[in-house]
This record gives structure tokens, sequence and C-alpha cells, in this order.
């Protein structure tokens, strides 16, 4: 038995050092997208002064620049938009451990809401940024060991099968644009700015018609943590393709309706005020860019003039 | 519990220790509270469904041994009624009530039977048919009573092959629960590797098929001709490396801590008749629905005609074993014409061949056998794995409309990614056709020898060098998105 025992330490350990090893060796952190969630808290985290955090999906990072809202507001920005898919919980976790006393959270988050949010890309972001594994939310520790044995794996996987195309990708190249050093220092993606927008565009799927009555007490939940933080919510829909638009009427305006009626917190703007043509958009529907992505941003500076300050 | 979940990562290698550290007489214990445990982690309530049959069974057994004449036939219908009373009611109720609301409202009348809201307890049919063979072996004389309740309620239960088989005939179990098994290093091993081999044909071939195939059957109405044909094709690699792939870990789990389960697989798809296909595919369901269906009906000792009815019942009733549906009843009468249609023409396609002068022994001939029997089972799968009669219909009825354009468009890349890839790009098709064709390689080699025994004679490199690269496999080839459930499961 002894015999065994040593053989399968042996072949267990060759295989945990072939994990490692890729992935010492191949090494991602610098390119990887989601590792931008790292220079997104750390910048956050410098700023001392009551700031404007910019919460939600990619729509954010991808559709805003914070530098105009800085620059017109004379406000500090960050802007924690990197992936919708990591969901609201993960989402509004990290956004509050940023909440400092006289913060204004923008909150947006994407029409495809879901709780709890994709594992693999969560997982990923922690790897990169280890404070957020205590937003990945673990129901146990078996979840916690079959999460962190899956990501490993597909996590290796990638930088094998997958690796990025790019060598070096930059932020003023025509071809690269989700890589964690496309963002600005402010969290905005600048790395698209530059390509030629994609066609067709992806992401088009249709939205369910549902009650987000869980997802809205959640948020509920949040701005009250917020505010017992002494800041402050204010709700933002979205920017949204005017195809995207059409194919989920239905769904969408009754999600607003139930955004309106139930969010405890001031709606600074409407859905239909983030509906833009589809020529507006770089590779999804909701990705904008170009004059597009500086038209929306002077819009909402306008609003949270309006209505914040 | 899932096989292919860490929670049983965790479970299998503390049960296997405690299993060899553990005083012989506390063994049964650990591995009939293992048991319920790997039960339980699906839905703890189910556990009473299956502690029901077993106290019936248990009890009939004995009374069956211990009674003469008429007695005996009572306790086995006893048996036999609790047994499939069980099915009915948790399996086969609310299909019934279903078709019985269409038969009433063809009368406008109101069906006043409630269905019932409950979920399918998983491997029912399973572990039923496997209780069954119990008290009908005993009733026959073939097995002695087991005395031993917790013996008696681990052959049930024995988790291995507790929620998707192989069922086991008492006779070939039961006395190894009994028998003191050692540790033995070759025999750890082989269980291991064939446990490694399982997992690979499930998160490696049937996971990622079960991906691409999911896209067109999930909207079968938006797809005619290839992507059709390329879907069906690949649900017939799916199912068959899901199930014999579960198969295997539970082969390779019950041989690690010393038990010989039956075969339940060898190698299906080479089968060059339709009879052959069911010697080799799902072999402890066929030889039970043989020795305990088609013998009761009379078996060989009837009418040519009585036979092949008999031969037809059989596989209705196969269709209906495997899930409470039109669909399933559909394929299982598919494969029961298949096998008449095949013995009652045998005559008349030998004499064709002869007088075409066609060899029969010929590697062209045999591949057409294999080729012909393939795409027959193929097409019945269609009934198996779509959602409904009407879905099915509509795949069996398009699988070659425009068809002749689309061969056209082979050259086109979108065309292929949607066709061929169905959906899912390049590098996902690569990683399954590397993997089908690891597989198909391991299955030539395994013509009529033991491709562990020779592996185990392979220089030690050689063979360290296949379980690295077959557990690299697993961990980067496999799918882990959200873990797959076994299709068998729901059976």
């Amino acid at each position: 038995m002894l015999n065994f025992i040593i053989k399968i330490t042996t072949l267990v350990t060759l295989i945990i050092s072939t994990i490692g090893g890729i992935i010492l060796i191949q090494d991602d952190s610098e390119k990887n997208y989601f590792a931008a969630i790292t220079d997104k808290h750390k910048y956050a985290q410098s700023i001392q002064k009551p700031k404007i955090i910019l919460a939600g999906g990619s729509s954010l990072a991808f559709g805003i620049s914070s530098d105009s809202i800085e620059n017109s507001l004379q406000r500090p920005v960050v802007n924690l938009g990197l992936y919708g898919g990591f969901g609201l919980d993960f989402i509004l976790q990290e956004t509050l451990s940023e909440v400092k006393k006289g913060d204004l959270v923008i909150l947006s988050t994407e029409y495809y809401l879901k709780k709890s949010g994709d594992d693999y890309s969560k997982q990923m972001a922690a790897f990169a940024y280890p404070p957020a594994y205590n937003y990945v939310g673990y129901v146990n520790f078996l979840d916690l060991l079959e999460k962190k044995a899956s990501f490993f794996s597909r996590y290796t996987r990638n930088l094998i099968f997958f690796p990025n195309r790019i060598k070096s990708p930059q932020v003023d190249d025509k071809i690269s644009d989700y890589f964690r050093k496309g963002f600005s220092q402010k969290g905005d993606l600048l790395a698209h700015l530059n390509n030629p927008p994609k066609r067709p565009l992806n992401d088009l799927a249709g939205i369910k018609s549902q009650n987000y009555s869980v997802e809205i007490r959640t948020i509920n939940e949040f701005i009250k943590e917020v505010r017992a933080k002494g800041g402050e919510v204010n709700w933002y829909f979205p920017c949204y393709s005017q195809t995207g638009y059409n194919m989920n009427k239905e769904a969408l305006n009754y999600y607003e309706k139930q955004m309106q009626k139930n969010i405890n917190c001031l709606k600074i703007n409407t859905l239909s005020d983030g509906i833009y043509p589809d020529d507006c958009f770089y590779d999804t529907h909701f990705h904008l860019f170009g004059n597009c992505r500086i038209e929306r941003t002077q819009k909402l500076i306008e609003t949270i003039k309006n209505h914040a300050f | 519990m899932l096989f292919n979940s860490i929670e049983f990562l965790l479970f299998f290698p503390i049960v296997t220790i405690l299993y060899f550290v553990l005083p012989y007489r506390f063994r049964w214990a650990l591995l009939l509270i293992a048991s319920c445990y790997f039960y339980m982690v699906f839905k703890p309530i189910y556990i009473l469904i299956l502690g029901f049959t077993i106290v019936i069974d248990y009890f009939a057994g004995i009374y069956i041994e211990q009674s003469e004449g008429e007695k005996r036939k009572f306790y086995l219908i006893l048996s036999l009624i609790a047994n499939i009373g069980v099915l009915a009611i948790f399996k086969y109720f609310n299909f019934l009530n279903l078709n019985f609301t269409w038969l009433l409202e063809g009368f406008d009348l109101k069906n006043p039977v409630p269905f019932l809201q409950i979920l399918l307890p998983i491997g029912l049919s399973f572990h039923t048919f496997q209780a069954m063979s119990y008290t009908i072996e005993v009733y026959r004389g073939n097995q002695k009573a087991e005395h031993h309740f917790g013996i008696y309620a681990l052959y049930v239960m024995f988790y291995p092959q507790l929620v998707a088989g192989p069922i086991e005939r008492p006779q070939n179990v039961i006395h190894q629960f009994y028998e003191k098994h050692n540790f033995d290093y070759k025999r750890v091993t082989d269980g291991l590797k064939l446990m490694a081999w399982g997992m690979f044909k499930k998160v490696v071939i049937a996971d990622r098929l079960a991906i691409m195939v999911e896209n067109v059957y999930k909207y079968p109405y938006n797809h005619t001709g290839m992507p059709l044909i390329v879907a069906t094709v690949f649900f017939s690699i799916q199912i068959f490396c899901d199930f014999s792939g579960y198969s295997d870990i539970a082969l390779g789990s019950a041989q690690v801590m010393g038990f010989k389960l039956m075969k339940n697989f060898d190698r299906p798809y080479f089968s060059k008749t339709m009879s052959e296909f069911w010697r080799r595919w799902h072999i402890s369901l066929s030889s039970w629905f043989k020795d305990y269906l088609y013998i009761s009906l009379g078996g060989n000792r009837v009418s040519k005609w009585r036979r092949e009815y008999n031969l037809f019942i059989v596989f209705l009733v196969s269709g209906i074993w495997h899930g409470a549906s039109w669909t399933f009843v559909i394929w299982g009468a598919i494969h029961g014409f298949y096998l008449v249609f095949g013995n009652l023409t045998v005559n008349f396609r030998n004499k064709i061949v002869n007088i075409i002068g066609i060899n029969k022994f010929t590697f062209s001939y045999k591949l057409i056998q294999i080729l012909i029997v393939f795409c027959l089972t193929s097409f019945a799968w269609i009934f198996f794995r779509a959602s409904n009669i009407q879905e099915a219909t509509y795949i069996a009825s398009h699988l070659f409309s425009g068809l002749g354009e689309q061969l056209q468009q082979l050259g086109n890349k979108e065309f292929i990614e949607k066709s061929i890839f169905l959906g899912k790009g390049v590098t996902n098709f690569a990683m399954v056709a590397f993997a089908i064709v690891v597989m198909e390689v391991v299955h030539l080699k395994q013509r009529g020898k033991s491709l562990r025994e020779s592996l185990s004679r392979s220089p030690l490199l050689v063979r360290w060098i296949l379980y690295y690269g077959i557990i690299l496999a697993i961990l980067f080839l496999g799918m882990y998105d959200q873990p797959a459930q076994f299709i068998y499961f729901q059976f």
C-alpha cells in the first residue's frame, strides 16, 4: 500500500506542478481583461476625497469617459464597471468595499441582470485581485473547492489553447481591445476607441420578461448599506442598441417599470435615454464607442448636475 | 452525488481508505452508510422510497424461501406489485394521467384526477429492477434468501451502481459482500484506470458533445439537413460516452474495493447486426429483460410469430422503462421493429448476398454492416433525445432536406461553423474529435484482449506518460462549466 501511496502522491504532485507551471510560465496577469479589477480598486483606494463611483457592467467600462465627468464636476471619479456577468452580488459587494463618506455611486447594472453571475469570470477576477474572493459567494467548503478546481483547470486550458492572440496589446493599436492595460487610470476602457467597429454586433440575446423582486431587494439592501457609510446611490439605466431594445421591448419596459417603482434611490435617467443606434456600438449591443460614448458621458454629466448636485 | 463532482472526488478516497482500514466485520455497515449518503445528496427524502422497497423485498425473499406452492407465488407477486407500484406512482402516474386527460378531452370531459407534484427519484428504474431480480431469483431457487438485512440493503444500495446500474443479479453480488477484500495493488490501480477512462469519456467527449447537440435539439425547427444529421450522430456518440463512462466509473470504483460488477458495454457501435448491438449495449438491462420478461413470455420455445411478437413487446417495455413519454415508447418500438424485421428477413437477405456473390468475410462488408447498424441506432436515438414527438418527427423527416445544396457549401466557413461545429467553434470541435479518435484507437486495441493487461506490461515511463496524459486531458479538455448529470440518471 505504501508503494501505491507514494505513486499516487507523485502523480498528484506532478499534475499540480504542471498546472502551477503553466500558470506561472504563461502568466497573463498583465494582459487579462478581468485583471483590470486590481487597478480599478487600487485607484479607488487611493482617492481620499468624496468621489463618484461608477458601478455596473462592461457598458460602463466601454461607454463612459470618467475624465470628462471629473473635469466637469470637479470631483474624482473611478469606473469600477468591468463585466456584467460577475452578477449583482459580486458587483454590489466590490462597490460597497470602496464606498466612503460623501461618495456618490452611479449604479448601472446590465439588462442581463443575474444575482449570482458566472463563476469562471468571478474566480478569474478574484485570482487577480484576491480581496474579491469575498464577493464570489461560496455556499460551503465543497462549493469553494469545486469552483476553485474548476477555475484552475479551465484557466490553464485557456492559457494553453486560447492564449491572447496579440502578444503585446497596446492602447493605441487598431486591433487590441479586451486587456488589462487597455484601461485608463480611472477605469475606462480606452483600447477599443482606436479600433474599427466589429460587425455584426455580438451578444444579442433575448431578455425574459420576469419578476426582479429578488434583485431589487438586493439592490435596496445595497443602497441602505451605502447610506449607512455616508454615501448615496443614483440609479442609471445602461446603454443598449436600438435592435436589442426593439427585440426585447416588452421585457425591458417591464424591467424599467419594476426598477422605477421599487428601487429606493434617485433614478437619474430613463431606459429610453440609454438607447442608441446600432452604429454607436463597438462589438456588442451594449459597448458604446466613438462620439456616442462622448454624447452619453455628456448626458450623464448634465443629469448628475441636475439631479445629484 | 455525481461521479464527476468534487464531492465524489473527496467521498471516494475517504470511503475507500476507511473500507480497507476498518475491520472486516464493519465494512458492510460502512458501505451501507456511504451508499445512503451518496443517494441522499440528491434528495434525502427519497431514501424512504428505497427503504420501503428494501423492507418489502427483504421479507418477501425470506417468506418465498420458507413457503411452498401458491404461497411462494403470492409473496413474489406481492414483492413485484410493491416494486412496480413504486415505479408506477413516481415514474408513470403523471404520464398515464396525462394520456387519460387527452382521452377524456376527446369526449369533452374533464379529468378529475390531479397530477402529482413530485420529482422522479433518481435511478428509480435501476434499483427497482435490481430489487426485483432478487425476489425472482429467490423464487426460482437460484439464490438463497438473504437473512442479513444490512447486506440485502447493500445489495440494492451499493453506491457505485445505485443510480445508473449495472443492474446486478443477486448471485453475482451478494456473496461478494461476505468476502474479505484486502488491498491489492494491481486490482486497485486497474480500478482507478477504469475510472479515469470513464471520466475521460464523460467529461471530455460526452459533455462537449452535449452542448453541441443541445444547440440543435433545443431549436430543431431552425435546422434542416446537415446540422440535424451531425447533431444526431453526435448524440449517438454522446450517449454512449455518457452511459459507458458512468458504467466504467461504477465498475472501477467497485473494483478498487474488490467488487466485481458485470460489464455493461462491449464496444456496441462495432456491432454488425441489431441483435449483436443489444448484446453489447446496456448489457445488464438487455439481459434483465431477456431473463425475466422474454423468457417468462415463452422465450424461444414458442412459435416463430409468437417469438417475434414477444421480442417486440420486450423492446416496447424497454422503451417505457427508459422514460414516461411517448418518445421513449417509439424508440423502443423502432428497436423492436429492427429486430423483428431483421429476424424475419435474415434468410432472404442471406440469399441475396449469396446470389450477388458478396464475400461476407471481407473487411469492407463488415464495415458496411457496422455503418448500417450505427445509422439505424442513430435514427432511433432521435426519438430518445427529442423533447417531444413533434420535434422528433420534424428531425426525422428533415434529415435530408436541403442536403444537396448544403453539401455544395462545405467550403464555406460560416456553414461549417453552423452545421458541422454546431455553433461551438473549431477548438471545441477539434478537442472532441481528438478525444473520439483516442477512444476509437483504444476500442480497436481492446479487440479480444484487455488493454489494461497490456498496459501493465508496458515500460514504466510509457505507463506514466499515459496516466499523466489522460489526467491532463480530463482536466484541460473536460467541460466544467456546469457539472453535467449523466443522461441515464433520469431513469
